[in-house]
């Protein structure tokens, strides 16, 4: 039976007993639904696979203790002698009949862990203090190696984990950004996640990538650079998630798309406070203004960005309307326009608060569309998320906006009396649906 | 082939820990020896966790002793930004016990002699520090806050001499560690506290912090064996060397004792003391004779007068170190227990007349 539609399947049962469909009725019906799953047991390489990353950190720990007892080439082979064990029995796994490929996993990825252990422990036993955002460097690079060789999302994780630990160890500890750091996860990882259409691969290396670029923007090019580089990026992701077809995995889709509105949303919100305005839109602010790499970061990605929209709106012009973007997306492009030209002409020669007022009024109608949209086609999650992005709306105006005690007390009875309104609005909507479907 | 490709993979993460641990092990058992002196622990090098924080005296070098493209890393537009984590090259010569003596840093490596290969961690206007990647001395958890124990209490003044091994190409590997058995403490003299008329406002009288009368130091035997030490009429083999070296000469706090430079005679049989083990040798240096003043020099102004530390209690920057520089083993020839002689300088904790001992 699919995993994906018990309860059709079920009722598919009933009808065929009670006769109100013929068992060829009920062949076809189920054709329709055909049973999608890999017969990977997913819950089992999450499980063994995070139990072999928490086995590696003992494995660090206690080999950290750097007992006197055991001699320098004792711990050596202790080490050499685990790596080996766990990527043994690891591929021995996979590669036995049966083959056993979910607690095969676990083990490679033990052996990937006491690979990084590894590093640090001969660091231990030879007193070495060298650079160590080398140290996740060359862990990094031998799991993106064994992650490609194995076809492996666990590994591919790790390395992703551990290449933005080497990217944000450079710049933060040793202010030496690495700016191929991202380009590394982006090449190394980004046509992995595009093979196995893994959406947490995907999710793990986006996050990955969003962190360093936007460190590496703001040591280039201040906190200006960094929000630039962050909404150029949240645009990018936007419209590479309604860029991509139906080939692509839906979950994969969505986790650009999470990611490009989370960051957009934020960016806006940030935009709503003045005081922000005049730091993050004045590029003239940040020391380095001029250097070639500031100019990168600030121009590069949003070029990028503008590119992937206005291949979107080419596609949409070419398919028409099946290349969907929704109304709240569109705002993307044209905020990223309007603050690249706020910040290039320097907003303190104009007013700040003139774009906070725009930026909150950007906030107020993704919020509104999210609340009606949620409404209409019954989407909970849409509602809620609406909803609390309004009150932290109204929230941060309450503390920097409203002086008067009554004028605060008018705003929460609005906010209470939306939030009021919305939910019997929800409900109607809901009540009407019901009734049309009992009626049909 | 997969499976060719995968076994290459995992043979590939064996590789880089044999490389690893190969590399280091090879120079361990190949290159040359050579001691080097940890400064003496100040509070802020604190031991952490389950290593101890080595600071070597020749992690800090001074703009004097920087050479070739080094030299321009200090210029002030680029100097945060540009000249971290750049190689550099640290030329020592050895003492007569083998320790290590800083005689140039370069961006370039030496044609010949002993070098340390190492990077900088951060430039400053008048230094840079540089480390070598044998800063870290892991040890088992727990004895780590043993060794800081030893260090600041039985082997209190007595310099910590870690041994590497050197390769040819600079890169330098802990071999391991020894305590000089030769220790230096110092105990201070202050004037007494005279408090000030009370003012017009008849507020509470100010007591003044005391000068420095003077400074009793103890040279004492940490070892299992004899050792002498050549003492010197008037103390001639001891000097107020400024806390950091002497070749900043960043014009801010550039105070050095008056006799730091001055010619010595040569030693006298009579002046070599044999310590036996646990035996020490105090000779107390009084701060108002003539040739313990200080002096404040800079690079751009003339040398201001010669002033006793007694006098000196507002300038916080004004910090020393009381040196013992034993004669060089030339002129220790025909002494008696000559052999015995230690050649290493020795230098105390650092103090201030503002402060106390660090």
């Amino acid at each position: 039976m699919s995993k994906r539609n018990p309860w059709l399947f079920a009722e598919i049962e009933r009808w065929t007993k009670e006769l109100i469909i013929t068992p060829e009725q009920a062949g076809r019906l189920r054709a329709l639904y055909p049973d999608t799953s890999t017969g990977v047991s997913w819950g089992l390489i999450v499980f063994s696979s995070l139990g072999a990353v928490v086995v590696g950190l003992g494995i660090i720990l206690l080999l950290a203790y750097n007992w006197t007892e055991i001699p320098k080439f004792g711990k050596l082979g202790l080490i050499f002698g685990t790596l080996a064990v766990a990527h043994g029995v690891g591929l021995w796994l996979r590669w036995s009949t049966p083959p056993r490929p979910e607690i095969g996993e676990a083990g490679s990825i033990l052996g990937s862990m006491v690979f990084g252990a590894g590093i640090w422990l001969v660091a231990q036993i030879y007193n070495i203090d060298e650079h160590f955002p080398t140290g996740f460097l060359v862990w990094g690079v031998g799991t993106l190696a064994l992650a490609w060789a194995l076809n492996s999302v666990p590994q591919g994780i790790l390395a992703a984990v551990t290449l933005t630990i080497w990217g944000c160890s450079e710049v933060f500890s040793f202010e030496a950004p690495v700016d191929y750091s991202s380009a590394l996860i982006l090449v190394g990882i980004g046509p992995l996640v595009w093979r196995k259409q893994s959406a947490l691969l995907g999710g793990v290396a986006i996050g990955g990538l969003a962190i360093l670029v936007i460190a590496n923007a703001a040591f280039w090019s201040g906190g200006g650079g960094a929000f630039t580089a962050a909404l150029s990026l949240s645009t990018l992701l936007i419209a590479a998630s309604r860029l991509m077809d139906e080939t692509t995995s839906r979950r994969l889709r969505q986790v650009l798309a999470f990611f490009g509105l989370t960051g957009f949303v934020v960016c806006c919100y940030i935009l709503s406070f003045d005081d922000t305005v005049r730091h993050v839109l004045r590029w003239t602010n940040d020391h380095q203004r001029s250097t070639p790499m500031a100019l990168v970061y600030r121009w590069c990605l949003f070029a990028l960005a503008l590119g992937a929209w206005s291949g979107l709106l080419f596609k949409r012009w070419t398919r028409g309307k099946s290349v969907a973007a929704r109304m709240e997306e569109w705002l993307c492009p044209i905020a990223l326009l309007y603050c690249q030209a706020l910040a290039f002409m320097d907003t303190s020669r104009g007013d700040a608060t003139f774009v906070a007022v725009v930026f909150n009024l950007v906030c107020l109608g993704i919020a509104t569309m999210w609340m009606v949209r949620g409404s209409r086609e019954g989407q909970l999650k849409s509602v809620i998320l609406g909803s609390l992005f309004f009150a932290a709306l109204v929230f941060a105006r309450y503390f920097d906006l409203f002086e008067s005690l009554a004028l605060r007390g008018v705003v929460f009875l609005v906010l209470g009396g939306v939030l009021f309104a919305e939910g019997l609005f929800y409900r109607k909507l809901r009540h009407a649906e019901e009734t049309n479907g009992d009626a049909l | 082939m997969k499976r060719v490709v995968v076994i290459a993979g995992v043979v590939a993460q064996l590789v880089v820990l044999g490389y690893m641990a190969g590399e280091r092990e090879w120079v361990l058992r190949t290159g040359k020896s050579v001691f080097l002196r940890t400064a003496p622990i100040d509070p802020s090098d604190p031991m952490r966790g389950d290593y101890v924080r080595l600071s070597y005296e020749l992690s800090t070098v001074g703009k004097r002793l920087c050479r070739d493209g080094v030299l321009r890393w200090f210029d002030p537009k680029t100097i945060y930004k540009k000249a971290r984590d750049r190689r550099v090259y640290a030329a020592i010569k050895l003492d007569g016990e083998g320790v290590a003596e800083l005689i140039s840093l370069s961006d370039v490596a030496p044609s010949s002699g002993v070098f340390l290969r190492g990077r900088t961690d951060s430039v400053s206007l008048n230094s840079i520090q540089v480390r070598f990647g044998v800063e870290a001395l892991f040890m088992q958890q727990g004895k780590a806050r043993l060794f800081e124990a030893t260090a600041r209490g039985e082997k209190s003044g007595v310099p910590l001499n870690v041994e590497v091994a050197v390769r040819d190409d600079g890169l330098a590997v802990i071999r391991g560690h020894r305590w000089e058995p030769l220790g230096i403490t110092l105990t201070l003299d202050r004037n007494v506290a005279v408090p000030t008329a009370r003012g017009q406002s008849g507020a509470q009288a100010r007591v003044p912090r005391p000068g420095l009368a003077g400074v009793t130091v103890q040279l004492k035997n940490h070892g299992a064996k004899p050792l002498a030490i050549v003492a010197g009429d008037d103390a001639r083999f001891f000097r107020l060397v400024p806390s950091r070296d002497d070749s900043f000469g960043d014009g801010s706090a550039g105070w050095a004792g008056v006799r730091a430079e001055a010619p010595r005679a040569k030693p006298r049989p009579h002046e070599v003391k044999v310590l036996q083990p646990g035996q020490s040798y105090e000779v107390h240096l009084d701060f108002s004779r003539p040739e313990w003043f200080v002096q404040k020099r800079t690079d751009k102004e003339a040398p201001q007068p010669a002033t006793s530390l007694s006098t000196l209690t507002d300038d916080w920057l004004a910090s020393f170190r009381v040196e013992y520089a034993p004669p060089p083993a030339e002129e220790c020839v025909g002494l008696p227990d000559a052999e015995l002689i230690r050649q290493s300088p020795l230098r105390s904790r650092m103090f201030g007349p503002a402060g106390g001992v660090d």
